[in-house]
């Protein structure tokens, strides 16, 4: 210790010698010489901060405003219901129905994440709203006038450059400094980083306006306003709107620098999850956080434009923040293909038997959702529903429809979708044949009346874990409904293999003649997944009850006697209360993991096994082994896809039955998922062939001689 | 030169300079005001002549015809016209107002009420339908709707594209934009046309289409036409007079013919050496007269007044041919015995009229045979002889071969 000393002292001497006779070579002379820059920068942060606050506040209004109105006022107060129809309509308008499909579904699944994902990504979006907003505001007048004059430009410039030469952590500082840790800042950091694109686009939109179309505006005596609002803004749009889309790509990728700055969000989530190492946290909020962004991604995104996956998009926004020119060029090329209207085959008297074969069995099946589908209880969800419906016995004789909780629950809804999707095919068919969606036709409605056929099997297949029922509850029995649904589905798919024989549809080109092994293995990788999904977790049951024995509970009723009584002691009764609950426990009640196979799970894994090995047989033919004639190839690979269809769908309504129950203690498990990803491959591997295949065409001069050939049925169509 | 000689000239550029580079009007304007040539000015000061003292001007109801190649200014001249590029020196006379003195408001009312223009990649707005492409002047001048569209259809109807007002520019083919192009300048109805290479960026049947029923349209309407262009036939085709424009300043200006047979300078000739100058040269003027033979001359008399002539027509009481004996003919038939004049005649003899051009006749020639040349009378007023008409494109040529002999020798 003293020798400790005594080196420090000598240091000091030696520091105090050196001051009289520091050298230039001497490390000591640059603490001498210090130049108090951090010090000046300092005093002038404090200065602002003191002295020019009312400036401050004034640049920082409009995101104030912009924030609690759109944010606090707004997303965040109205139901949760009315914000995902708003953003549906959003995306109604700017893009179409299919896009607004996509952000129903994605908002819906945000939501259902759970009501703190919820609140978290509706402040993302109303943050990401507010900073494109802004973005909007600042960069397009700023990028026309660049755009216009090219003094601006010159001056703008290196500006831009800078901004976006710069990291964000260095720029983040003087804004925490002045406006501290926050929405705001946060909003002005993510505008900084994501508005220099938009400018450079609208700049660059504004001066690749032909110039022989300006000067004809001009020549016709057009006044430079008018130059700006007839010519330069309608021909830079496309422009513009890249920009504005690229400015949202990199604000979504800002979102996690806000987070840290304090804006909330799913980024906050995010990055609490990272801190804790919370795998469930972060997992949900990583998947609501992607939903939010594939929703703002293709709400904002151009008609026509490039539909490449959302990170490929955001990372070409990061390489091309520089030069965003060269993202004008790949875009925008392949609108407007097929202008004119096709004359498809019409529907003929053969054909129409089985299509309305098909049709009746989809009505059906879609009739037999509003039927008992169990009695007593629910025979896959009852047990999954334990806490909230009692199981004593006093739902005996009760019966349950295909979509109540207790009764088919998503294995209900899931039959009604399949079944609108084979009616609807039918219908469009009928009526309309080639148009619409290529799937709404005769495969279509193959594949998803198989899916229906597989779906109610397994329904009434499936073994109820009937360990947990208390004695003395009856068994749930298989309702009329469900028979039903079979019997619709096992018609419908009837009809449709009859319909698809029939079906004039054609492949576009000739298909390879070869023999697809790599579909083949494809098929074989999905059963394979299946197999392992069937032994694999399919539920999941950690569900405890809190037991409480006779003492306590009366301690607890004497409590709050006690609490009633006036003058009591409040604190001191909450303490107590709370002393109590500790000595409170657990029991876990539940039967643990039970995989898709064994009977204490309800084998739903392995009928969806056995639909994947009845894809395997259809996808030997499908594939090429017996013959390899077009439409022979077309009719197994529907099968195929129908009973992998088949599999999935049984995954699925069984995964989404389980969310459905209101325990988080049961929960499905991965082998569902794996079972689910399993039939999807199946599915995948019969889409390149699927989609070749379109109804086909006539043209002019068939039309002239149909009447002939086709005798009095082509005439009555055309009535 | 014809400038200032003409008082009711509608367009008139006087002295007109235009000079890029950062001091316009400084050394580089006096060097081009001295007289030295582009190349020269550019060489001495580092400054590019886009205009060097132009002076031309344009009759009301004239198609003008400015030619040149890329480079030549001859687009300079042109946005000169409506001030869509300023001069550095000189006037611009549109109607008595000198045009690069207008600014602001006054400018666009000009542009509006005196000049249409069409560009040649038409320069239609592509977000716009074919109709309110056409009705954008008007809508400029604030016309209503209805009126505009009236005007619209009705300048759609005269180039014949009724039936596509409703479609947008990039549906409809190159010619037909570029008919859109010239209805969208006719709907003002202005008196003047400004016709930036208006035809250059079409293939060249539908340029010839378009040529011919720009003329027709012109034939009716009587607008005053500035038309620019690169192609020297185009040029000879529909210009009243030509301009023909090398290196900023003018080389020549005149009608198609004293271009094609009187080239003023060597680059002129140079540029018109590859034309048919048989387009510009009239009948009339290598035709002789005609000494027709009386029917009752016997064959030897005949061809005694033929002499070296390649043959001679026989005319009826009104003075109409009505055969013809050539000289081979007449001396064929003599040397088998026969002195019957009406033996040797001939009546499948081409006809002609003194103001066609040489070039029509050219397959008539062929036959080595004379053309009767008539008025509207039918009337024998002069024999083409087909050696006249090479001896009249020799002339021409022998000039031609003069001027390139200065040029390369």
């Amino acid at each position: 210790m003293s020798s400790l000393q005594e080196t420090s002292t000598q240091l000091a001497q030696g520091a105090v010698e050196a001051s009289e006779t520091v050298s230039f070579w001497d490390n000591l002379f640059l603490d001498e010489w210090r130049i108090p820059f951090g010090d000046w920068m300092e005093q002038a942060v404090f200065w602002v901060v003191n002295k020019m606050s009312p400036v401050l506040d004034v640049v920082a209004w409009p995101f104030e405003f912009l924030i609690d109105l759109i944010v606090g006022k707004f997303l965040a107060s109205i139901p949760w219901f009315w914000v995902v129809l708003l953003m549906m309509a959003l995306a109604a308008i700017i893009r179409n129905i299919r896009v607004a499909s996509f952000v129903g579904v994605a908002l819906f699944i945000c939501g259902i994440l759970g009501g703190d994902y919820w609140m978290e990504t509706a402040r993302t979006i109303g943050f990401i709203f507010v900073a494109v907003l802004m973005c909007v505001i600042i960069g397009i007048p700023v990028g026309i006038a660049c755009g216009r004059v090219d003094g601006v430009w010159m001056a703008v410039r290196p500006i831009l450059d800078g901004m976006q030469v710069i990291h964000s952590f260095v720029y983040m500082l003087p804004f925490i400094f002045f406006w501290g840790i926050g929405e705001v800042s946060a909003t002005m950091v993510t505008m900084v980083f994501a508005v220099p694109p938009l400018i450079r686009l609208t700049n660059l939109g504004i001066r690749q306006v032909p110039e022989d179309v300006q000067e004809a505006a001009r020549a016709y005596g057009a006044s430079e306003r008018r130059v700006l609002l007839d010519v330069q803004i309608p021909l830079a749009r496309p422009a513009i709107m890249t920009g504005v889309n690229q400015t949202l790509l990199l604000s979504i990728s800002m979102l996690g620098i806000a987070a840290i700055m304090g804006a909330g969000g799913l980024g906050k989530l995010l990055f609490n999850a990272i801190s804790n190492q919370d795998i469930s946290k972060g997992a949900s909020a990583g998947l609501a956080f992607l939903l939010v962004a594939l929703v703002l991604d293709r709400t904002s995104q151009r008609e026509g434009s490039d539909s490449a996956h959302l990170f490929r998009r955001i990372r070409r926004a990061w390489a091309h923040r520089r030069n965003p020119e060269a993202l004008l060029e790949t875009t925008g090329e392949n609108a407007g293909s097929e202008l004119e209207e096709a004359e498809y085959a019409s529907v003929e008297s053969a054909e129409r038997l089985p299509l309305m074969l098909t049709f009746a069995g989809a009505v059906i099946a879609i009739q037999s959702v509003v039927l008992p589908w169990s009695t007593n209880a629910g025979k896959l969800s009852s047990y999954g529903r334990s806490s909230d419906v009692s199981l004593d016995g006093s739902l005996a004789g009760r019966s349950f429809n295909g979509m109540d909780a207790s009764g088919g629950s998503w294995f209900g809804v899931s039959v009604l979708i399949l079944g609108l999707v084979v009616a609807l095919s039918a219908v469009v068919s009928y009526f309309r044949p080639g148009r619409g969606p290529r799937f709404l036709a005769a495969d279509g409605a193959m594949i998803a009346s198989v899916s229906v056929t597989a779906l109610a099997a397994a329904h009434i297949l499936a073994r109820p874990i009937g360990d947990r029922l208390l004695d003395g509850a009856p068994d749930p029995g298989t309702g009329i409904g469900v028979i039903l649904a079979l019997v619709g589905g096992v018609i419908a798919s009837l009809g449709a293999v009859r319909w698809m024989w029939l079906s004039r549809r054609a492949p576009f080109r000739p298909l390879t003649k070869k023999i697809s092994w790599s579909r083949l293995l494809a098929v074989v990788i999905g059963l394979l997944m299946l197999f392992a999904g069937m032994f694999g977790v399919w539920n999941s049951d950690e569900r405890r009850e809190t037991i409480v024995d006779d003492e306590i509970q009366a301690q607890i009723d004497e409590l709050q006697q006690e609490a009633e009584e006036p003058g009591a002691n409040l604190a001191a009764i909450s303490a107590k209360l709370i002393s109590l609950r500790s000595q409170l426990y657990e029991e876990v009640t539940g039967i643990g993991t039970s995989d898709g196979v064994s009977a204490k799970g309800h084998r739903l894994g392995l009928w969806a096994l056995i639909s994947g090995c009845l894809a395997l047989l259809a996808s030997l033919p499908a594939v090429g082994l017996f013959g390899r004639e077009d439409r022979w190839l077309w009719r197994w690979n529907a099968a195929t896809a129908g009973f992998g269809a088949g599999a999935a769908m049984i995954a699925l309504s069984w995964i989404l039955t389980t969310l459905r129950s209101a325990d988080t203690g049961y929960v499905s498990g991965v082998g569902a998922f794996l079972a689910f990803v399993g039939g999807a491959v199946i599915v995948s591997s019969t889409v390149p062939v699927l989609k070749e295949f379109k109804r086909e065409r006539v043209y002019d001069d068939e039309i002239l001689d149909s009447p002939a050939e086709a005798g009095p049925s082509a005439s009555a169509v055309s009535n | 030169m014809l400038m200032g000689s003409n008082g009711d000239a509608l367009i008139r550029l006087e002295e007109v300079y235009k000079i890029y580079g950062p001091q316009p009007r400084g050394r580089a304007f006096d060097l081009a005001k001295a007289g030295l040539s582009k190349d020269e000015v550019q060489r001495r000061s580092d400054h590019v002549v886009g205009l060097n003292n132009l002076n031309f001007s344009v009759d009301g109801g004239e198609i003008f015809v400015i030619m040149g190649l890329s480079g030549s200014g001859k687009s300079t001249a042109l946005r000169s016209v409506n001030k869509l590029l300023v001069t550095s020196y000189g006037k611009v006379w549109v109607d008595g107002v000198d045009v690069q003195t207008l600014q602001g408001r006054e400018l666009q009312a000009f542009r509006r009420e005196k000049m249409g223009m069409v560009f040649q990649h038409f320069a239609l707005f592509p977000h716009r339908s074919v109709a309110d492409n056409v009705a954008y002047g008007l809508k400029v001048q604030g016309v209503p709707r209805d009126e505009r569209q009236r005007a619209a259809m009705e300048a759609l109807e005269l180039v014949g594209l009724g039936a596509y007002a409703s479609n947008l520019p990039e549906e409809c083919s190159g010619g037909m934009q570029q008919r859109v192009g010239l209805a969208r300048a006719l709907a003002s109805d202005p008196d003047i046309l400004l016709m930036d290479e208006a035809f250059s960026a079409l293939d060249p049947l539908i340029r010839s289409q378009m040529q011919d029923e720009m003329l027709e349209i012109q034939s009716n309407l009587k607008k005053t036409i500035l038309f620019i262009t690169h192609d020297l036939n185009e040029a000879l085709k529909i210009g009243d007079r030509v301009c023909i424009m090398k290196d900023g300043s003018i080389d020549q200006i005149g009608t198609a013919k004293q271009i094609l047979t009187e080239p003023a300078t060597a680059y002129v000739a140079d540029f018109v050496q590859d034309v048919d100058q048989g387009r510009v040269i009239e009948v009339n003027e290598a035709m002789h007269e005609p000494t027709p033979i009386g029917r009752e001359m016997s064959l030897s008399e005949a061809l005694a007044a033929i002499g070296d002539r390649a043959g001679e027509f026989i005319v009826d009481d009104n003075g109409s041919p009505i055969g013809l004996l050539t000289l081979p003919d007449g001396l064929r038939v003599k040397s088998m015995g026969n002195d019957n004049l009406a033996a040797a005649l001939r009546q499948d003899f081409e006809k002609t009229r003194p103001d066609a051009s040489l070039s029509d006749v050219y397959v008539a020639a062929g036959r080595g045979m004379p053309i009767a040349v008539v008025d509207d009378g039918g009337q024998l007023i002069g024999t083409l002889d087909p050696r006249m008409i090479m001896e009249k494109l020799g002339e021409v040529e022998r000039l031609m071969d003069d001027f390139e002999r200065q040029v390369y020798l």
